[in-house]
This record gives C-alpha cells, sequence and structure tokens, in this order.
C-alpha cells in the first residue's frame, strides 16, 4: 500500500493544478434539442453553462464536414457563453454542397435568430464558417434586428463556386448587411488576395467590416482532419480570436 | 452614325483584348525571381507549350500532384514543353527549405510571387490553379484543383498543345 502513495499524490497533484489559476473546465458535451419553428423542427446542438450567458453565438457550420461537435463551441461555452449549431441541411433537406447554403430560406433563419435572443435574452451573435457565412448573411437580409454582430471564418460569400479569369457574384444578401462584422481570415489561403473585394461588398448594406489575418494557419484549421502542429497550437486559442472579435462589436454597439 | 458604330466596334476590341488577357505578349512579360533569388522571364520559354502552375508549401493538394508534374516533365522534349510553377505569396526561405524536403527532385523552375501580383490578374481563388499556354502564349486550357499529371488524359492534353 505504502508503495502507492507516489501513484496517489501524483493523481492529487494533477487534479489540483488542473484547477489552478482560475482555468475554466472545458464542457465536455452538447445537448442536442430541437425546435419548433412555423411548422418546421429545427434540430441544433446547444453548448451551455451553468453561470449567466454573456451573449448568445449562433454557430453556421460551413458545406464541408459532419455536422459534429465544434471544440471552438466548447471553448466559448467554457468562456460564458451560450452557443447554438443548427443543422440547416437538415431543416432545408439539402445535400452538404457548395450551393445549398444559398438555397437556404433566410426568413426561417431569421426566425430560430429571435427566437435564440428571446430564449437567451442577450445580444446574439452569428459565426459563419467558410459557406456558413451564407446561411447567416440570408437570415441578416430577411431580418438584422436581433443581431448585434456577425464573425465570418474564412468566408466564401460567391453566388457561385468562382472560376479563374471570370468575374465574380456576390450572393445578392452579401450587399444588404447592416450589422458589424468582423472576418478571421487565415493568411494560408488564396481568400488574402481578395480580402479587399469581400469587405467592400459587404459594406454595400450598412456594415462596418473589419479584418484579422490569423497568422501561420489554413482555412478552416480548427476543423481540418489534416491539422498541422502549428494548427493545433492555434485552435487550442481560436475561441479568444472570436471573443475578442465580438469584444470589439460590442464595444462599437455601445458607441 | 458613323461615330457610334466606330464607338462599338472599339469598344468590342478592348472587350476581346480584356478578354484574353495573359495571351501573347502579355504572359512573355511576366518575370519572378526563382528560388536563387535569379530572376527569370517567361519570355524565355518562348516557343514552348507552358504549363503554368500555381501552387503553395501550405496546399496538400499542390505538394500531392508535384511528383507527377515532374513525370510529366519528363516525358517532353525540353524544345517543346515546360512547366513553370509559381509559389503563391511565400517567401524564399520557407519554398526552398520545403523543396530541400521533398523525395523529388524538381527540374522545372519554381518561381516566387511573394507578393501574391498575378493572383488578381489571372483570378486566381483557389489552389493548385493550372493554365496551359500554346507555342504563342495564347491561353488554351485553364486547370482548377489537383491532378495526376501523368496520366494518360493529361499527357494527351499537352500533346494536342504541342501539336497545335
Amino acid at each position: 500500500m505504502k508503495t502507492l502513495r507516489p501513484f496517489f499524490t501524483l493523481i492529487l497533484l494533477v487534479l489540483l493544478s488542473s484547477q489552478s489559476y482560475g482555468q475554466k473546465q472545458v464542457t465536455n458535451e452538447s445537448i442536442e434539442d430541437n425546435v419548433l419553428i412555423d411548422d418546421t423542427e429545427i434540430p441544433f446542438l446547444f453548448y451551455g453553462n451553468e453561470r449567466p450567458s454573456k451573449a448568445a453565438i449562433i454557430w453556421f457550420e460551413p458545406h464541408y464536414g459532419d455536422f459534429t461537435e465544434q471544440a471552438v463551441a466548447h471553448q466559448l461555452a467554457s468562456q460564458g457563453f451560450s452557443v447554438y449549431q443548427p443543422n440547416w441541411f437538415e431543416v432545408f433537406f439539402l445535400p452538404r454542397a457548395y450551393s445549398s447554403m444559398a438555397e437556404m430560406d433566410g426568413a426561417l433563419i431569421a426566425r430560430f435568430i429571435h427566437w435564440v435572443k428571446q430564449k437567451a435574452n442577450q445580444p446574439v451573435y452569428l459565426v459563419g464558417a467558410s459557406r456558413g457565412a451564407v446561411a447567416a448573411l440570408n437570415g441578416i437580409a430577411a431580418d438584422a434586428s436581433a443581431v448585434a454582430g456577425m464573425v465570418l471564418l474564412n468566408p466564401s460569400i460567391y453566388l457561385h463556386k468562382p472560376e479563374p479569369m471570370q468575374p465574380v457574384r456576390f450572393i445578392p444578401a452579401a450587399k444588404r448587411c447592416p450589422v458589424p462584422i468582423v472576418i478571421l481570415q487565415p493568411d494560408q489561403s488564396t481568400r488574402i488576395w481578395w480580402m479587399e473585394e469581400v469587405e467592400n461588398t459587404l459594406r454595400a448594406g450598412g456594415a462596418s467590416v473589419t479584418s484579422t489575418l490569423i497568422r501561420g494557419v489554413r482555412d478552416g484549421f480548427w476543423q481540418r482532419p489534416d491539422i498541422t502542429p502549428q494548427e493545433v497550437g492555434r485552435k487550442s486559442l481560436f475561441h479568444l480570436d472570436i471573443m475578442s472579435a465580438i469584444n470589439s462589436m460590442e464595444t462599437l454597439n455601445e458607441n | 452614325m458613323k461615330t457610334k458604330l466606330r464607338t462599338l466596334c472599339l469598344l468590342c476590341i478592348a472587350l476581346l483584348a480584356s478578354t484574353g488577357a495573359y495571351a501573347n505578349s502579355s504572359l512573355y512579360n511576366l518575370s519572378f525571381p526563382n528560388v536563387d533569388e535569379q530572376e527569370i522571364q517567361l519570355s524565355e520559354y518562348k516557343g514552348k507549350v507552358i504549363l503554368l502552375n500555381f501552387w503553395a508549401t501550405w496546399c496538400p493538394p499542390c505538394v500531392k500532384e508535384m511528383p507527377s508534374m515532374q513525370r510529366l516533365h519528363d516525358k517532353f522534349p525540353e524544345k517543346d514543353f515546360e512547366i513553370v510553377a509559381i509559389s503563391a505569396g511565400e517567401s524564399q526561405a520557407a519554398v526552398e527549405s520545403f523543396m530541400m524536403g521533398l523525395d523529388t527532385e524538381l527540374t522545372f523552375p519554381i518561381l516566387l510571387d511573394e507578393t501574391g501580383r498575378t493572383f488578381k490578374d489571372f483570378g486566381i481563388r483557389g489552389l493548385p490553379m493550372s493554365f496551359l499556354f500554346d507555342r504563342e502564349g495564347n491561353l488554351i486550357k485553364t486547370i482548377s484543383g489537383s491532378r495526376e499529371w501523368d496520366e494518360e488524359r493529361e499527357v494527351q492534353l499537352i500533346e494536342s498543345a504541342i501539336q497545335r
């Protein structure tokens, strides 16, 4: 039994160290839930926290990958945000394809945003990842009144997949956004060459748009299956980038 | 009426010319440094079919297609065909260190567009992206995404461009 003492001491130390420096524990599980809006069932994942929420975030996932839990959403929940991740592909019976996002009905998305706003009784921020930005913009174009701001992660807001040497067309909703936008753009991406074009398009609807480059990572690094060691490190801090973006929009809204 | 027609004709000519950006002289006016920091003019490859490939070390499909690109390069005489791979927005050091770590030795020119100045001209919004030019420097095909470049379909594409 005596030989086991160092082992127990080690376990105790590990347990104590994980609580030190006021670190918040990341919640490990999201809750599957759904809401009926206008006879349409909207399934979503909810990442909550026992403490009162700072703000609500609606996570608009990209068209690639599966509908799975997002580590960054857990991190945001651990920092006091309530995060909702609706499965829009299931809602609209659309395949997970590039073109699907533009077909998503903005009116229903807007009504879901209102429902979240009412439920959370807090400001609502949208996070649009890649093509997820299209669904978020469709919702805002239908009704922006419940949205405090939007964070776009390497947004792709074209109407069709762009072809080289051909002019691009943006989704109509891109020019009808009046809420503040912060773009978080990984620098290992061809999108960095087109940032100005995207920013100016989004400004057409009255949105204030600012962009931040995230160094040394690729588009969608927070959910890539081929993640690099550098991206693993950046991913663990990604929620801080999103929080900083939300914080800057909060300040903007207060002014 | 004559003036209106002339304006219309001029407009059409201007439009046609603009859609053929990087036809003939435009392609040959381009120059980029290579990894040894020597400036390379694309006019050096005048008279050859050119496969202009845009890539980046951080782009997995770009890296994957490199060995097959080398095999394609080896299939054709130097006088007929050249591959020019332009690294997108990366430093000389990053590209050089990447090349040193490759299993395949690349014998075609690797050039650097550190500022990404050609991206807007070519309308590149994704990588890898390749452009095939004929012996006169006219664009004959754009190829989005990666390929196994030594497969029959791609080899035939180059053969037909050489024989044009």
